[in-house]
């Protein structure tokens, strides 16, 4: 297996980090699929009905990135207050 | 309203189920469209981690920077003409290295650290905990890192394989992965516990 890697030059996709060092604003944004990951999963487990799944998750997901948000504008205020 | 089966799978076997292939647990009791959701969601995750912090971020207790087994060695105490009683963690960086990690003949091996102090070879690393939720995806991944990070090339200055992952990427790597885990576990505890009272689609 280490031969086939040792041969190949350049990015190699789920054996090397994701090139996207240089984009500072997308680090927030991987965020995102997690959150989704976590409301889907949560809701299925919960559901009793798995149709309605997609619509909790949903709701759930809103919550959830609203509420990052919410608390990063709070200590963001908070940390320029102390300032 | 769920209804009860009356040849529902055993809970133990539910419970190896999901954690064998997530969702699995879902599927054994016949909520195959859970399953589903549960599966491909965690798995996707998984690898969604992989993809964002490179394989390496897969790092099992008891292997080291260049995916030997970490060793305990008692070093001879060259002062005091005896064994230190201090046990000294090695690292190795090369397969010789990693058959012997003695400095000199005196030295004593202990052991395989992982087999030798499991709780703090864990401790190091706690994220695993939750990677391995995910069942022999992490082992077959974990494997691979291990595999990957061997030096391929007899240099004097030892050099990975691929190298570890570092800052962000590791961190939104590890955290994908063991989110993904502890989500199994979510999966795994609710399906056994809906085989064990008889419930099913």
């Amino acid at each position: 297996m280490r031969g086939v890697f040792s041969m190949a030059t350049g990015y190699i996709p789920f054996i090397y980090p994701l090139p996207i060092w240089a984009n500072f604003w997308i680090w927030p944004l991987l965020l995102l699929p997690l959150c989704l990951a976590v409301s889907v999963v949560y809701k299925a487990v919960r559901c009793g009905s798995v149709s309605r799944i997609p619509r909790e998750a949903t709701e759930l997901f809103i919550m959830i990135v609203l509420g990052m948000i919410v608390t990063a504008a709070a200590l963001d205020g908070l940390a320029a207050l102390l300032d | 309203m769920p209804a009860r089966s009356s040849n529902s799978a055993s809970p133990v076997l539910v419970c190896l189920c999901a954690w064998l292939v997530p969702g699995g647990g879902y599927f054994l009791i016949g909520q195959r469209a859970r399953a589903m959701v549960v599966g491909i969601s965690i798995i996707a995750l998984f690898l969604a981690g992989i993809l964002i912090g490179g394989i390496r971020i897969m790092d099992p207790p008891g292997w080291g920077q260049y995916g030997f087994q970490d060793q305990l060695v008692q070093r001879f105490d060259r002062q005091h003409q005896e064994l230190s009683t201090e046990i000294t963690r090695v690292e190795p960086s090369s397969a010789t290295q990693a058959q012997d990690p003695r400095e000199n003949d005196r030295d004593r091996t202990v052991g395989p650290a992982l087999t030798a102090q499991p709780i703090s070879e864990l401790s190091d690393k706690p994220w695993y905990v939750g990677q391995i939720l995910c069942g022999p995806l992490t082992l077959a991944s974990s494997a691979l890192s291990v595999d990957l990070a061997k030096p391929t090339a007899n240099s004097p200055v030892p050099q990975e394989g691929v190298a570890m992952s570092h800052s962000r990427s590791w961190e939104i790597g590890a955290l994908y992965t063991a989110v993904a885990g502890m989500l199994n576990l979510l999966a795994i505890i609710d399906s056994t516990y809906r085989a064990g009272s008889g419930e099913s689609q």
